[in-house]
């Protein structure tokens, strides 16, 4: 048997080839415009050496079950006999794993099961066999409350916890950033060690304290600082622990992350990589024994849209599928209507069945670390494990993660990030599907359930009192909600007055001419909850508008532009734009009354925000 | 009620004003989670028990929001108690004996079928017991 070598039938082809007909193709354009860069200014390049080419890196250590991740579906309804039902539905269905999220979890918005005692969390785990599932805990500030009754529970079944796979999910600095106030940092750090030996004594094995940065995803962090303020998280409770009387090798063991995936299916597989090189270098250089990291992923609330909320079921699936083959140990896809209010079953099933496909049918579980040596996702998890690592020492020069968030630091980083972010989403450089491009002004509203958290539910706990430390509340961000303010504010016109805001398109020449500006123009305005009535100049008044935009090609300008304005302002048009740079015209047209020129590039959400309010005739 | 708490500073070596706090938090636990009226017939048995579970374990309201958190009570369950133990300052030996002195003192007046009673219950005790 001779090998085969099929490649050899190719010409050879060096890197300078494929550069010479690079350049071609840009047509003169520079090189440097085909490389696009992350939040972080990590620079993503156009094509990348084979991983294997690539200088020798570290590889990144991955997943702890081999064939599969955990399937994990949030317990979220407040509702606790309805939690039941659909988490029985749930784990009956595929899910393998159990996410509780109570009232105070940061995750939880307006929901959350209300359970308030032992009895309540025994009506909700009716009929599931604890020692059988995956358990993680999301109580965000009633963390250690939630904690201590979940153990009685397990004990009350006389369940050996040693073989039970349970997280604990204790993140009180989350909760800090989250809610602004947490237990001051002796009382805390004697706290966690308690807990921390009650867990051992009741023989729980598992995570205790949790570093989750979906509190900092969700005010609009980049992929670096996630990772760096999850390792500054951790390395802050190895601290606490060990003034609590918790050995750092004990403790290390028992700390787990949460982290998120995105849209972004490349940066999110890097970035997941990327966190088990941390935390492997963290234990390095805290000569500790190496040891794996229990890595748990959640789907990104942020990316998630209200509206056109369909195109959440790809954001899901490419997120989720970034989470399983970056090495997720567990994983939660947020339902579709996740944005919109409480999930209902038939978005839980979908939420539930992106998993299951990626798991039973394309078995994407069963290829350990599937992206190792290609060039681009290598270069990319050490480039964001490298800038995680200097957020990290950033935020140990502060004095620790608590400290950071104390005096604003963890802010004022955020805030550059998201402040750059939102500029790029209002240019639409970073377009949202469905909401600033493609939107759909005439979708039907989705369903989500009705059911809330009563105003007086409260978890019995320990009742403890201590001194707080305080920091500004960390305000959690969707990436669709400035376009969604807009499309509200059409609703509710729509209510009011029987009609959305319209606007009139000035159609100019033939359709050749103007549809492709004209469906440009009116997507545009979709994406602001603006409708249009279209036309020829000569029939704006018969619109009864009072704004008017015309379109067509630059040829069609050049010989009907300033007509078309003199038309418009004869009819009355209070307004009048123009789509497309206007080029030499610009003076005459302006001139003739036009107002704005509307052309890709520009700040959108500004001039849709004026556009609407205009048309709803809030301002002149 | 004062000979239980003797005793428990005695075999614990705790302060008095802690064994009473102790004592009051372990009460408060058997007087949120227990049967009602199980409850109360015990507590009638052991003069002071009822006040001592008040002063320690707040009012014990559960689920009774803002109220029931400014009580300082809202016992969740046996660990809970536990960890509010350990918070008073106790470690986990001087909290088995606590445990085992109040089950002991409270058979002895009240006898020992009711004590059993009252402590099946308390949801989840049986896993420590």
């Amino acid at each position: 048997m001779t090998n085969l070598n099929l490649a050899s039938e190719f010409p050879a082809l060096e890197r300078e080839d494929w550069r010479a007909l690079v350049e071609a193709s840009l047509k003169g354009r520079p090189f440097e415009t085909l490389r696009k860069a992350t939040a972080d200014g990590i620079v993503i390049e156009p094509v990348y050496a084979a991983g294997h080419e690539a200088p020798a890196l570290p590889a990144a250590p991955s997943r702890n079950t081999p064939d599969a991740w955990t399937l994990v579906q949030r317990a979220d309804m407040p509702d606790v006999s309805s939690a039941n039902t659909q988490m029985l539905d749930d784990l009956v269905n595929g899910a393998t794993g159990i996410s509780l999220v109570t009232p105070g979890s940061i995750s939880a918005g307006a929901s959350g099961v209300a359970i308030t005692d032992s009895r309540s969390l025994q009506r909700f785990f009716d009929g599931v066999e604890l020692d059988l599932i995956d358990l993680r805990l999301d109580g965000g500030r009633n963390g250690r409350d939630l904690a201590l009754l979940i153990l009685d529970e397990y004990k009350r079944r006389r369940l050996d916890l040693s073989r039970c796979r349970l997280t604990l999910g204790l993140d009180p600095l989350g909760a800090f950033a989250h809610g602004g106030k947490v237990t001051e940092r002796d009382e805390l750090s004697r706290r966690f060690g308690d807990m921390f030996n009650l867990a051992g004594d009741a023989d729980h094995a598992g995570p205790v304290a949790q570093a989750d940065t979906r509190v900092y995803h969700g005010a609009g962090c980049s992929e670096a600082q996630e990772l760096g303020f999850a390792l500054a998280t951790s390395v802050e409770y190895l601290r606490m622990l060990e003034a609590g009387g918790i050995a750092p090798a004990d403790a290390a063991a028992r700390i787990s992350m949460l982290v998120t995936a995105d849209a972004d299916q490349f940066v999110s597989i890097a970035k997941i990589r990327a966190a088990r090189l941390l935390w492997a270098r963290l234990l390095e250089v805290s000569e500790l024994a190496p040891a794996p990291l229990t890595l748990h992923v959640e789907t990104a609330a942020r990316m998630m849209s209200r509206r056109d909320p369909h195109v959440n079921l790809l954001r899901g699936t490419t997120a989720s599928f970034a989470a399983g083959i970056g090495g997720a140990d567990s994983v939660t896809v947020l339902p579709f209507t996740h944005a919109m209010g409480l999930p209902d079953s038939f978005a839980r099933r979908m939420a539930r069945n992106i998993q299951s496909l990626l798991l039973e049918e394309s078995r994407v579980g069963r290829v350990r670390d599937a992206t190792a040596g290609s060039g681009h996702v290598e270069a990319l998890t050490h480039d964001l494990a490298r800038a995680g690592w200097g957020i990290f020492q950033a935020i140990e020069a502060q004095g620790g993660m608590m400290a950071a968030l104390g005096n604003g630091k963890v802010h004022s980083l955020i805030d550059k990030v998201r402040v750059a972010r939102n500029l790029d989403i209002a240019r639409r450089k970073t377009p949202l599907t469905g909401v600033s491009e493609f939107p759909n002004l005439h979708e039907a509203p989705g369903k989500v359930l009705d059911m809330s958290v009563p105003a007086d539910w409260s978890m019995a706990g320990t009742g403890l009192k201590s001194g707080m430390e305080t920091c500004e509340p960390l305000q959690q961000h969707r990436l669709s909600e400035g376009f969604e303010a807009l499309r509200d504010a059409s609703d509710i016109h729509l209510k009011e007055t029987g009609a959305r805001p319209r606007i009139f398109l000035a159609e100019l020449g033939k359709p050749a001419d103007f549809t492709l500006r004209a469906t440009w123009m009116s997507n545009l305005l979709a994406s602001g909850g603006i409708d249009v009535v279209t036309g020829s100049p000569e029939e704006f008044s018969a619109s009864k508008l009072d704004i008017a935009c015309v379109c067509s090609s630059d040829a069609a300008y050049e010989d009907g532009a300033l007509i078309a304005v003199q038309t418009l302002v004869q009819q009355g048009a209070r307004r009048i734009m123009l789509a497309g740079k206007p080029g030499q015209l610009e003076d005459q047209l302006t001139a003739a009354g036009v107002q704005q020129f509307v052309h890709a590039g520009q700040n959108v959400l500004t001039l849709l925000d004026d556009i609407s309010r205009l048309a709803r005739g809030e301002a002149s | 009620m004062q000979d239980l708490i003797d005793r428990i500073v005695e075999k614990t070596g705790l302060a008095p004003d802690v064994a009473e706090k102790a004592t009051g938090i372990m009460l408060s636990l058997v007087k949120t989670q227990g049967d009602k009226a199980k409850v109360t017939q015990l507590f009638d048995a052991i003069p002071g028990a009822g006040e001592l579970a008040q002063l320690h374990g707040g009012d014990g309201a559960r689920g009774g929001g803002l109220l029931g958190m400014l009580g300082g009570g809202l016992m969740g369950g046996p660990l809970a108690a536990v960890s509010k133990l350990q918070a008073t300052g106790l470690n986990m030996d001087q909290i088995k004996v606590l445990g085992k002195e109040t089950l002991g003192y409270a058979k002895e007046k009240a006898g020992e079928d009711l004590v059993k009673d009252v402590a099946n219950s308390i949801p989840g005790i049986s896993g420590y017991l």
